[in-house]
């Protein structure tokens, strides 16, 4: 592993001053289980390896909390993925955040991973993951998508950004973007939709990083849910989730956001989907319907990765009727 | 998690005609299932030494450097830069590595021919391994990229690129041909074809059994002596590879075993790392650690993956008589010609009982990794077709898959049992005995619903039960094996044995059987790790073959040991008017054969007619006070007691264990995303005495574990434009976690090995395929979806459901 120089941060201007010095020879460390894994393999170019990690976890007052603010529900960008799995502040009226983090991973990488961090984590792809960086592909400084001619099983079947088909597998980012959460950071904000990016995964610029995760109060009475398939049921990023946000859950719908995670490069928040559903009462027919919505824009590379359409919809249908 | 643990039928036969092993009566030990594992102490409190944890002064690192390309020649090769970092003291390539290390070719240690993307182009040390790995990226590498063929049906198609010799055939054995199948074919009811393909582009190979630990070993050479440190479980190899290397003696190289993390099939290639450390140990004088990164531990050392096609056809009729098999396999060797094919086809001889058989097995070269061993000599991914093949045969005549089971499983045992080996021993066979117990213990017949029948539907998703029987043969492969046995004054005793535990259990194992052979508490005996320069050379373990074989040298010397107990208790005169041969031991004491034997650990005292002396009483002889010459000195009874056993499994004549296993698995499967969960599993092994019952127990359950990743999603994956790994590490690579496993039920049909001690077969293979298999053919009884490859993952579920 690449030998760095460790830096504790006093405070949320002092880490973002230090973010600023070092450039991109510093990285930020919060759980640290990516990034970690990232130094361990060598998968990024020797030029990207950082020098400095700055760590987070010694800024003051701590980033780790969890409360609610009149109707927003706040947390800390260091909170753990465990607190807020059983934390009945969250089960209240956000539940739908506490099941995507109680599937993240395994219980150690909860016990350790902030949600800040994970929001943030790098692509899980093969090919941009690979030891020595050895396919030197469009995210990782070389040129061209070596998936796309190769093995894309796990690839994006909404089609690339800057060439790259590599997914966002996260499962807490879905659950923002249903919920509307707005992500607060050391330099402004960003509602959801507009914090991710299909190509660098958010769009925190430099000496930017996230500092806390704000979710208004679903209406009374509408349902909410997350579901996820991977391959094994622990320590698996998705090969599809979904979450989802109706309004109301019993009787006539009125508003629908219905988010796909781990189908594309960002998290696909499907208006044909919401279409499908508002002015119907949840049912297995419009159940199907949304999820066959849901998909309805999806163009899968070939058939490698063409079963995610279907698991897509599949989830649609199992997250309404869940 | 697991819910039940059950014996079934436990046999008490005795005195089996060939037996010279099962006349021990009230078996104190073995099969005991409160038997504390040996070392478990210091594994629970982090205490064990593992070869990764030896640290020394003036250590220094090795690390490789690997070819990003599968197939390639280097033209250049600059070391400038890296010899200049500061922290580099060494650095070695194919224009300087010395010829003995480089040994042959597709085996060199450091190659200028690259023939797979994790061969070794150059070697650094370094004082720090990331000056090792920054020296690495300094190395200044030009390739020739040649054309590389991955699969052996590329590799075997006409006009194909030979990449070794004339052709890519590495060569075929004579194939098996019983009978006339092309007859039996013609007149069976039903014919079967199956084109299992294990070697998909998804995934391309079932199991890299790369272990979780990775190989490590540290070298030093030191006062005219190597010393290493390994976690192979093969560290004789080590020793042999290290001294061939560096052209010393034998007796000059010493392996000194740590704690063993896992093998899980193969860890007992030294792949370069152990010869390359060993030579800058030789030249630098100093300790010289290697740690394989994980890209060589999976691409290189350790080879299980999976490489077999098979073209398998079955003839049926309508009785449920099987009338004629025949395969045809392709294996991929890879670029070092593994023999795959061979003994990928080598079980079906003993599976089924048909007069029509017809094997044959192909091996290719490839520039990819070299097929190897997934827990079960290769077994596995022609068995788990097969097994296949069996369910589709039952359901073409409508016939309930455990009934068709019973009905075709081999079930012969003795000499000539198998028509190609007439000379052969065939060991017990538990057929059909077991599967009746898997039947029972499974409910089998209440849960199966017919073909295409799931047990349950709830919207979308499908539940479905499933059966499999496994037979395998495994037998004369194991010489030497060797014990050694040291009585201590104080009646305990050492149990030292040249097998290195390879996270099994034999060293309980061979506790165990040296408590009961002896007739002492198990509390008093220790089987340490040993160091060759301690022991003598005994096999590796593998092929579970381990407790029969070094398992027999472990009787045989508590025999020699006891026989000198008996003549010092003789000596001694606690026994007067007897040989050894009319002694015994049991619970604690040495008894006459001719009078009554102690019946527990506290008898009382002997009854008129018998003599009852402790054996702890008799090794404190060692060193008490035989007599005393004046003017000369004191005379102890002598010792130290030390037996020694010796086993050749050639000394049997041509001998063979049938292992068996079956498994039922009930599976939930969504038709709507493709998920397969395994609900619950069912396992009955033929262990033959079930010598080590919580070990046994651990190793079921980790072959379960193993094949359910076998069975849904545990593939390597290649890059088909580059040929390069896409998941050679356990980040990528997906093996089951505990969240995976479902509820389990294991049982064991107890028989009596004819070869085995205490009647000891093995344990750790067969329930490989079976419990694989048995997933597929429940997927399959679920949504209807028929397996014909390995992982039967989402897309290949909905693709299988026209989705």
């Amino acid at each position: 592993m690449k030998t760095f120089t460790h830096i504790n941060a006093t405070s949320i201007a002092d880490a973002g001053a230090k973010l600023t010095q070092y450039g991109s020879s510093a990285k930020l460390i919060a759980g640290g289980t990516d990034l970690i894994r990232l130094l361990k393999t060598r998968c990024l170019p020797d030029a990207s390896l950082p020098q400095y990690i700055i760590n987070l976890k010694t800024i003051t007052p701590t980033l780790d909390y969890i409360k609610v603010d009149g109707t927003t529900l706040k947390i800390g960008a260091l909170t753990r993925l465990h607190d807020i799995a059983f934390s009945t502040t969250v089960l209240g009226s956000w539940s739908s955040l506490s099941q995507a983090a109680r599937v993240v991973s395994s219980w150690p990488i909860r016990q350790m991973g902030t949600i800040g961090g994970n929001i943030c984590c790098q692509k899980q792809c093969w090919y941009y993951r690979s030891t020595w960086n050895k396919f030197q592909c469009v995210l990782n400084g070389g040129t061209g998508c070596p998936a796309v001619a190769g093995n894309h099983r796990y690839e994006s079947v909404f089609g690339p950004t800057n060439g790259c088909y590599s997914v966002n597998p996260n499962d807490i980012s879905p659950v923002l973007l249903a919920l509307s959460a707005t992500i607060v950071t050391n330099k402004g904000s960003y509602t959801a939709d507009k914090f991710f990016d299909g190509f660098k995964i958010t769009n925190l610029g430099a000496g930017e990083f996230v500092t806390e995760i704000d979710i208004p109060t679903p209406a009374a009475g509408s349902k909410q849910a997350f579901v996820k398939a991977s391959e094994r049921r622990a320590v698996d990023f998705a090969s599809a989730n979904c979450a989802i946000l109706v309004t109301p859950g019993t009787g006539t719908i009125t508003a629908a956001r219905i988010v796909l995670g781990a189908v594309a490069t960002v998290p696909y928040l499907s208006a044909e989907a919401a279409t499908a559903l508002i002015g119907k009462s949840i049912s297995a027919d419009t159940a199907a319907a949304a999820g066959a919505a849901a998909v309805s824009k999806a163009s899968p590379i070939s058939a490698l990765n063409k079963y995610k359409v279907a698991m897509a919809s599949g989830l649609v249908q199992r997250a309404l009727l869940s | 998690m697991y819910e039940s643990f059950n014996i079934i039928d436990p046999v008490t036969k005795e005195n089996y005609p060939q037996s010279i092993y099962h006349n021990v009566k009230n078996l104190q030990w073995v099969a005991n299932p409160k038997i504390l594992r040996q070392g478990a102490g210091a594994r629970v409190m982090g205490n064990e030494i593992y070869s990764n944890d030896i640290l020394m002064t003036n250590l220094v690192y090795l690390k490789l450097k690997r070819a990003p390309y599968s197939h390639a020649t280097v033209t250049s090769i600059d070391v400038t830069k890296a010899k200049a970092l500061p922290g580099v003291i060494g650095v070695l390539t194919y224009n300087d590595v010395p010829n003995l290390i480089n040994a042959a070719p597709y085996f060199y240690c450091i190659s200028k021919d690259v023939w797979n993307s994790t061969e070794c182009v150059a070697a650094v040390v370094a004082t720090e391994e990331d000056i090792a790995e920054q020296a690495l990226a300094l190395i200044d590498v030009k390739y020739t990229v040649l054309p590389f063929v991955l699969h052996q049906d590329d590799a075997l198609k006409a006009g194909a690129y030979i990449l070794h010799g004339s052709t890519n055939e590495v060569g075929t054995a004579a194939p098996i041909n019983r009978g006339d199948v092309n007859a039996a074919f013609a007149k069976s009811d039903n014919v079967i074809n199956l084109d299992w393909r294990n070697v998909t582009k998804p995934f391309f190979g079932v199991h890299p059994v790369a272990s979780v630990e990775q190989e490590s070993f540290t070298c030093n050479w030191e006062n005219e002596r190597m010393s290493v440190w390994s976690s192979t479980q093969s560290p004789w190899g080590s020793l042999r590879s290290v001294a061939a290397a560096l052209n010393l003696p034998y007796s000059k190289v010493a392996a000194l075993n740590c704690r063993m993390g896992t093998g899980f099939g193969n860890k007992g290639s030294d792949g370069a790392g152990v010869k390359i450390a060993a030579y800058f140990s030789y030249t630098l004088h100093r300790p010289v650690k290697w740690y394989q990164d994980m890209d060589g531990h999976f691409g290189m050392n350790s080879s299980a993956w999976t490489c077999q096609n098979h073209v398998m056809k079955m003839g049926v009729n309508k009785d449920g008589t099987i009338t004629a098999m025949s395969d045809v396999c392709q294996g991929n060797g890879g670029y070092r010609g593994n023999a795959a094919a061979q003994s990928g086809i080598a079980p079906f001889a003993v599976r089924i009982k048909t007069a029509n058989m017809y094997l044959e097995g192909h091996d290719a070269y490839t520039c990819s990794q070299g097929a190897g061993i997934p827990r079960c000599v290769q077994h596995v991914q022609g068995s788990v077709a097969f097994s296949v093949l069996m369910d589709m045969a039952a359901e073409s005549i409508a016939m309930d898959p455990a009934d068709f089971l019973v009905k075709n499983t081999y079930d012969k045992a003795g000499v000539g049992a198998q028509p190609e080996f007439p000379t052969y021993d065939v060991g017990c066979n538990s057929a059909p005995g077991y599967i009746n117990d898997l039947i029972a213990l499974s409910g089998w017949k209440s849960k199966w619903k017919g073909w295409k029948t799931p047990t349950a539907v709830n919207g979308p998703k499908k539940s479905g039960i499933g059966i499999s029987v496994h037979n395998c043969s495994h037998g004369s492969l194991s010489n030497p094996e060797s014990a050694t046995i040291m009585l201590e004054p104080d009646g305990s005793c050492r149990c030292v044995t040249g097998s290195q535990d390879m996270g099994q259990g034999w060293r309980t194992a061979a506790a165990i059987m040296t408590a009961e052979e002896m007739g002492i508490d198990y509390s008093l005996v220790t089987s340490p790790n040993f160091a060759t320069e301690n022991t003598q050379e005994s096999r590796s373990p593998g092929g579970s073959t381990v407790t029969r074989g070094t398992g027999t040298a472990v009787i045989l010397a508590c025999r020699d040991a006891k026989e000198q107990l008996f003549k010092l208790a003789i000596i001694a005169k606690k026994f007067t008017g007897v040989t050894p041969d009319q002694l015994e031991t049991a619970y604690g004491y040495i008894y006459q054969k001719s009078g009554a034997a102690p019946t527990s650990w506290t008898p009382g005292t002997a009854p008129a007619g018998s003599v009852w002396v402790k054996i702890a009483d008799v090794c404190a002889l060692m060193t008490a006070t035989a007599f005393t010459a004046p003017a000369v000195g004191t005379y102890t009874y002598g010792g130290p007691i030390i037996g020694r056993g010796s086993y050749a499994t050639g000394r049997n004549g041509n001998m063979m264990q049938l292992q068996q296993s079956g498994t039922t698995a009930e599976v939930e499967v969504d038709t709507n995303t493709g998920e397969v969960e395994v609900k619950n599993i069912v396992e009955i092994c033929a262990c033959g005495r079930n010598i080590f019952y919580q070990g046994n127990f651990n190793q079921i359950v980790g072959g379960i574990a193993f094949m359910i990743g076998h069975a849904l999603y545990s593939g390597l994956a290649k890059d088909e434009a580059t040929g390069l790994d896409l998941n050679p590490n356990y980040t990528l690579f997906k093996c089951p976690t505990s969240a995976d496993m479902p509820t389990m039920s294991v049982g064991f049909n107890e028989t009596l090995e004819p070869y085995g001690p205490f009647g000891g077969k093995g344990t750790g293979e067969p329930v490989m395929p079976s419990a694989s298999s048995s997933i597929f053919n429940a997927i399959y009884n679920a949504c209807g979806v028929r397996s014909k490859q390995a992982h039967m993952t989402p897309d290949v579920i909905l693709a299988g459901l026209g989705k």
